[in-house]
């Protein structure tokens, strides 16, 4: 079974149809990468999956399950976690804050033990640190992690972003473009947190990314659309040499 | 400059970060303790005044500072408590020890209840609606007839905890130092757990809330809560300290008192709340001191408290938008890391970058 299937999914913002029956299914560890021109409709796939959107037709499952029946703010609890295009940290908030919040799908609400903190807080709280520095470590974000957001390098952020996705333990990683922004070292570096991502986490990923060189090292298969429309789908080379990919990219040979 | 090594965990979860400060807020704790011993009735009066706003203060702090929701209504729920408080204890005869906390309650709920309502509500439009709440609130206590008095208002029935009356200024200053502290404990307690990231989720970023997890309108709602049970408990005790309870006491000038007191202290931290509390309670009485030395046409004047008043307001928003924490924290750092001090240290660096937002 698939571990993420979009199925037929349209939508249109008043007369424009910013995706247009649309399908494709990502496979349980695979590393699945969507590009297009910009405006193709990338984000809004995305923000389909996380049920900002909802779409006029067709199903979005995760694991054979509907994902149409959840809320917004559900969708991680199905096991969806997500990072933004343009960096959606709590800026207020130190680094390590934004990863203690990454971890609220694993807690409950208990007003009068977290008013009070009683024991049972503290000891879930250490938990959820040690699963916060877990992923610190993955990240190699030590030295980070008291400093308020805010002021952080941007390269820095984004890897922030990421392991505030990774610290509430997804089983599938929406990537919005992971290396807009990033210097060449940088985008080398997250591509290899990309693969350690899927090889020792055994997470899913699905990123978006216009980066081609990252898009060819990592991606086990890629998804090309244009204008909410499927165009081709295949291993990274096979859809750059498709016809029809070229010309959405180029424009149409006379 | 005192480096921090951590070694455990605990570190960031304690309330205190080591023994040096957690030592300067035991010694501060003991001068509160002790002041009764030291200052007289006046003073000690004003003092309460002060712990009674700083926890209203506190309940808007966690509103407007953490959860980012401005509130022009902080006053209507002080004035719901109070009135709930005089009502129970007068009316219904509930002894102090219960009617305190069922007054939190109901005021909570009150707030709860706007909460819910405006929990779509942003900016400008939420701050015309609370607005609107402290407005509605003053009138219909006015116009409530004999159940809360009219305009008339009604008698606070005495203070007096398991039998024992609470009848001396030091008393009852005790009873507000007990309320206060417990406030920021539990504030404090907040802030170090899921609700409270929560919360601060939702100020700093609604769309990645929501992608975490964090149920947005269920949250503004709690924050709306705790923030109305905490400014009924004010309520509360000033109904004691007035002995009174008038809807003119709540008007909408206290609601802006209120949110002014969170800005001058500095938005988002519980010592803003505090500082911005004294500053709100003691100005009248430093103004009626310097007042002496003024020619009297300008002193005897009805407007010079507004005015001064303004005038500190348009100074930190112009020169110190951080509050008086703030300024405390720069000065601070200043002596710390002498003579190595730079005005960039502080300075903000801006993002450019900022995604469109998905509302």
């Amino acid at each position: 079974m698939s571990a993420l299937s979009v199925d037929t999914v349209s939508l249109s913002f008043g007369g424009l149809k910013a995706v247009d029956a649309l399908s494709f299914a990502v496979e349980p560890g695979e590393i699945f990468t969507i590009i297009g021109p910009n405006g193709a409709g990338k984000s809004t796939v995305f923000n389909l999956i996380c049920r900002i959107y909802t779409p006029s037709q067709g199903d979005i499952r995760l694991n054979g399950r509907s994902l149409l029946d959840a809320k917004p703010h559900q969708v991680v609890q199905r096991g969806i976690a997500r990072t933004f295009q343009n960096i959606e940290l709590f800026e207020h908030a130190s680094l390590l804050d934004n990863l203690l919040i990454g971890r609220f799908r694993h807690g409950r609400f208990a007003p009068l033990s977290e008013l009070l903190f009683l024991p049972s807080q503290r000891r879930q709280e250490l938990a959820h640190r040690r699963r916060a520095e877990e992923v610190v470590e993955f990240l190699d974000l030590e030295a980070h992690r008291h400093v308020r957001v805010a002021d952080l390098p941007y390269g820095v952020r984004k890897k922030a972003e990421l392991a505030r996705a990774l610290v509430s333990e997804p089983k599938v990683l929406l990537l919005d473009e992971p290396s807009s922004g990033l210097t060449a070292e940088e985008t080398d570096d997250t591509a290899f947190a990309i693969q350690d991502i899927r090889d020792d986490l055994g997470i899913t990923v699905v990123m978006i990314e216009h980066d081609m060189k990252l898009v060819g090292k990592v991606s086990d298969r890629v998804l090309a659309i244009n204008e909410g429309r499927f165009l081709a789908t295949g291993t990274a080379t096979n859809v750059q040499a498709d016809p029809a990919v070229q010309a959405a990219y180029l424009g149409a040979a006379a | 400059m005192r480096v921090l090594f951590r070694k455990s965990y605990l570190q960031d979860i304690r309330l205190f970060r080591d023994g040096v400060q957690a030592a300067w807020y035991g010694a501060f704790f003991c001068l509160a303790l002790s002041a009764p011993l030291w200052l007289d009735g006046y003073f000690l009066d004003e003092l309460a005044l002060v712990y009674i706003y700083a926890i209203a203060g506190l309940g808007l702090m966690i509103l407007t500072g953490f959860s980012g929701q401005v509130s022009f209504g902080q006053a209507a729920f002080v004035a719901i408590g109070a009135y709930a408080h005089t009502i129970l204890m007068g009316r219904y005869g509930l002894p102090f020890v219960l009617s305190l906390p069922a007054t939190a309650l109901i005021a909570g709920l009150a707030g709860a209840a706007v909460g819910r309502i405006c929990s779509r509500m942003h900016g400008l439009y939420l701050a015309i609606a609370t607005l609107s709440v402290a407005i509605v609130t003053e009138r219909l206590l006015g116009g409530g007839g004999a159940f809360t008095g009219g305009h008339r208002g009604l008698p606070v029935p005495e203070m007096t905890i398991l039998g024992l009356p609470m009848d001396d200024s030091w008393k009852t200053y005790l009873v507000n130092l007990v309320l206060f502290t417990g406030a920021i404990l539990l504030t404090r307690n907040l802030l170090r757990t899921r609700s409270g990231r929560a919360l601060i989720a939702v100020r700093d970023s609604e769309v990645s809330a929501r992608a975490l997890g964090v149920n947005v309108a269920f949250f503004k709602t709690w924050a709306f809560f705790l923030s109305a049970a905490f400014a009924g408990v004010a309520g509360a005790m000033l109904a004691h300290a007035f002995y009174y309870v008038t809807p003119e006491v709540f008007g909408m000038n206290e609601s802006i008192r209120l949110l002014l007191m969170v800005v001058v202290g500095g938005l988002g931290t519980i010592h803003g709340a505090v500082f911005g509390a004294f500053f709100i309670v003691l100005l009248p009485t430093m103004l009626s001191l310097v007042k002496v030395w003024l020619p009297a046409a300008i002193a005897q004047s009805g407007g010079f408290d507004s005015l001064v008043f303004g005038l500190i307001l348009l100074v930190f928003i112009l020169f110190e938008p951080d509050g008086l924490y703030g300024r405390w924290q720069k000065i601070h750092h200043y002596f710390s890391v002498f003579p190595m001090y730079r005005r960039r240290s502080f300075q903000r660096q801006k993002t450019f970058l900022k995604t469109e937002r998905l509302r």
